[in-house]
This record gives C-alpha cells, structure tokens and sequence, in this order.
C-alpha cells in the first residue's frame, strides 16, 4: 500500500463510473434535441438507447442548459397536462458540434490506449 | 395521502428553495414531470399508483434541498478548498491574539474580583473579538464576487515566482541597523535630549522609573544585545542560514514575551501619561513581533528547505 493513501474502498468504484457517466451526459440529452422533446420523453428516448439518465439529473440539467442559452424551450398544452418542451438553440447547436468532436477524439484516443494496454477488446486493424 | 399529494408537497419543498423568479415555473413544470414518471412506474409494474410509490420516486430523485441545488444556477465560490484549512487557521488565530492580549489585562484589574472581571471581559471584549472571523467571511465574499464577476483570463497567466533566497541585501540591512540604533538611542536618550533642546519639564516625561532599569531595562539591554549579535552574525555572512533563522524565532519569542510582560507589568515612566503611552505603543509592537513570528513559523512549515526535506525522508 503507499503511505498516505487511503484503503480502497467499493463504493469508490461506483463514484468513478458515475463520474465517468456524467461527462457524457450533456452529450447524450444534447443529440436528442434537435427536435422539440420535453424532459419525460426525452428522458424515455435515451433509455431506449441505452443511456439511462436518473430523472433527478436531467430534468434540472434541461433548466440549467436553458439558463446557459444552449436550449431553447416553451410551454405547449397537448394531449395532457401542460409540458415544458426544449430543443437546440443556434449556440447549442455549435456547442454539440464541437463535442462530438472532442468525444469522437477522445473515443479514438482512449480505444487505442485501452487496446494497447493489452487487456482490452482488441481493436480492428485499419485495412489500409 | 394520495400519490398525487406527496407530489405536490414534495415540488412545494423544492419551490421554495429556489430563486422567486422562477420557482413558479419549475415548480409546475417538475410536478408535471413526477406526475408522468409515477404513471410511467404504475404503467410498467401493472399496478395503480399509490402514496408509497410516489414517495419511492420522490425519495429518488433527490432531497429537496438537493435537487433546488441542482436547478440554481452555479453561484459563486466565497471560500476555494485550496484556501478553507489557512482561512479557518487565520480566523481562529486572529480571535486567540486579541484574547491572549485583552484577557490578561482585563484580569488584572484591582479592586475587581476575578470572575466578574472575566464575565465583564467575556461580554465587551471576549465576544467582540469575533469581529475578525466576521470581517474574514465579509472580505472573502467580496473577493469571491470580484472572481465570479470578473474571472481570470482562460489562459494562465502563472510566471515562476523567484524563490525565497538565503542571501541578504546588505546596503539594505546597513541602513536598517543605522535606523535601529537611531531607534534604540532616541528611546535611551529621550531624556537628556529634551533637557537640551527643550524643556525640564518635558525631560520629565520622559523619565524611566528607577525600579524599572535594573530588571526591565537589563532585559531589554539583554533583548537588544542578541539581536546586535544576530544582526552581525548574518550581516558577516551575506545570509540565513538554519541555525539563524532558529535563533532569529526564538530571540522573536522571547520579545514578545518580554514586551507582552513590560505592557501588563511594571511601570516604565515615572510619568503616567507617558507610561500609559508607552504601554499602549509597546503592546502593538508585541502583536507585531507575534505576528512576525508567526509568518516566519508558518513560512517554514509550508516552504521546507528543498535540501532539508530531501535529508529527512533519506533518513527514514
């Protein structure tokens, strides 16, 4: 053990996953707003992809992009009680290009070290 | 309770955590939220929504106070991480000199008996002292507006700072032992210099209690004789180093000691005015000389020695 370091604990692992999580939330709730969606529904549309966002997390995130000018949202009554629906401000917009980008980077990037590191998935060979 | 009425109370604990402007808005576009979540949940385990279910999704999403954190906007840091431990350090130190100098002066008090002096003390200067971790947390939120409102530039604008060097100016430690031993004569002097120039009964003043010099005024010749030795000591070698630094602390305790004693203790000055002035002068020196000494302590704990800290740990 190094001196001065703290027992490894189990329930650290959890935090580091979510932590791990988290960054990529914005992401995530960011590509299904092209459209108008409001938080149940968009919250509906990324766990049937797979990506489960706790509602206690994206529905005050959705506030707070707005608040950021990264969304745009308004009140609609249709059919059932009235919801708040948002979608991609022209800023959020350039905003998501710009992490898709990062993340595709960084996908790349942390692929190879994963692969190199040698107990990983593989990664396939480039053809070329 | 119905599944609905837990909603309600728990959006209402939210509401009024968060800003008026909005807390309207949020709190109706939250409720509506949990309201669909709760059918969401029924319609999946195929089984109607009730109180205990509705409290299992609340209980979920987030304490109240949680979650109206979650929907403020990021305000702004008063106190960085960095900075809490040597803020709370500099609150608490700040509060412990005021009660080192005023607590023993206020138990001094004749005529007084001890407890009501303390009670008394307790009461005016005792609590007043806490002006300073007051003052503290009202600079702090200051700075901290100031950072939130005017951040840094993104790129940083960190330059290596010149590190803390042993040498000593030596044009500049001339000039300051000339100034102390002007220092030093124009309090010696004092006296015969008025009767010259001016007038006896000014001389007068400025005469020393003769039950003073022999313990008093020896100590302070004694004082004043290891700083002269010190001074020349490292004005010889051009600079600090471990064992004059150490001396240079421990001749700072032993000031502060002195001067705290000659500021609650004896007359100086035959003179009460002057005494008086004299004591109230001697006792900001002594809270300077602490403090002094304090940063000289503090600087030495948080900058060891690169060569010194290298030594330490090869022993071990």
């Amino acid at each position: 053990m190094v001196l001065g370091m703290p027992p490894h604990a189990p329930q650290q692992d959890d935090k580091l996953e979510q932590e791990l999580r988290r960054g990529v939330i914005v992401l995530a709730a960011l590509s299904q707003l092209n459209g108008w969606q409001y938080g149940y529904s968009l919250r509906q549309s990324l766990a049937a992809r797979g990506m489960e966002i706790e509602e206690g997390t994206l529905y005050p995130l959705l506030r707070r992009l707005e608040s950021q000018e990264l969304l745009v949202s308004e009140w609609r009554i249709e059919d059932g009680p009235p919801r708040r629906y948002y979608k991609l401000s022209p800023a959020g917009r350039a905003l998501y290009g710009r992490l898709v980008g990062s993340w595709t980077g960084l996908v790349d990037t942390v692929a190879g070290l994963i692969a190199d590191d040698g107990t990983g998935p593989k990664r396939k060979k480039d053809k070329s | 309770m119905t599944p609905d009425n837990v909603i309600d109370a728990y959006v209402s604990d939210v509401a009024r955590r968060l800003p008026r402007a909005k807390r309207n808005d949020v709190a109706l576009e939250l409720q509506a939220l949990l309201r669909e979540e709760l059918q969401g949940k029924a319609v999946m385990r195929d089984v109607a929504a009730d109180e205990a279910m509705a409290l299992e999704l609340v209980r979920a999403f987030g304490s109240p106070e949680d979650v109206a954190d979650r929907y403020r906007p990021a305000g702004f840091v008063i106190i960085p991480a960095t900075r809490s431990h040597q803020f709370v350090m500099m609150a608490l130190v700040g509060v412990l000199l005021q009660w080192l100098i005023t607590l023993p002066a206020a138990l001094q008090q004749a005529d007084v008996h001890p407890l009501v002096a303390l009670g008394s003390w307790w009461l005016t200067l005792g609590l007043g002292a806490l002006w300073w971790p007051g003052f503290m947390v009202m600079a702090a939120v200051v700075a901290g507006w100031v950072r939130h409102r005017w951040p840094p530039a993104e790129v940083s604008t960190w330059r290596p700072r010149r590190q803390g060097s042993d040498d000593i100016n030596r044009p500049l430690w001339a000039v300051g032992g000339v100034a102390a031993a002007v220092g030093i004569a124009a309090v010696v002097g004092a006296r015969w210099a008025f009767e010259h120039w001016l007038s006896r009964q000014v001389a007068d003043a400025f005469t020393f209690d003769p039950a003073f010099l022999p313990v008093g005024g020896a100590l302070v010749v004694l004082l004043w004789s290891g700083n002269a030795a010190l001074f020349a000591i490292v004005f010889i070698e051009g600079r600090w180093r471990a064992l004059t630094r150490k001396l240079d602390m421990a001749l700072g305790s032993l000031w502060f000691m002195a001067l705290t004693w000659l500021t609650l203790g004896p007359r100086i000055y035959l003179s009460d005015t002057t005494d008086q002035a004299a004591k109230g002068w001697l006792s900001l020196v002594s809270l300077l000389v602490l403090i002094d000494v304090g940063l000289k302590v503090w600087r030495l704990l948080q900058h060891p020695r690169p060569a010194d800290t290298l030594a330490a740990i090869a022993k071990h």
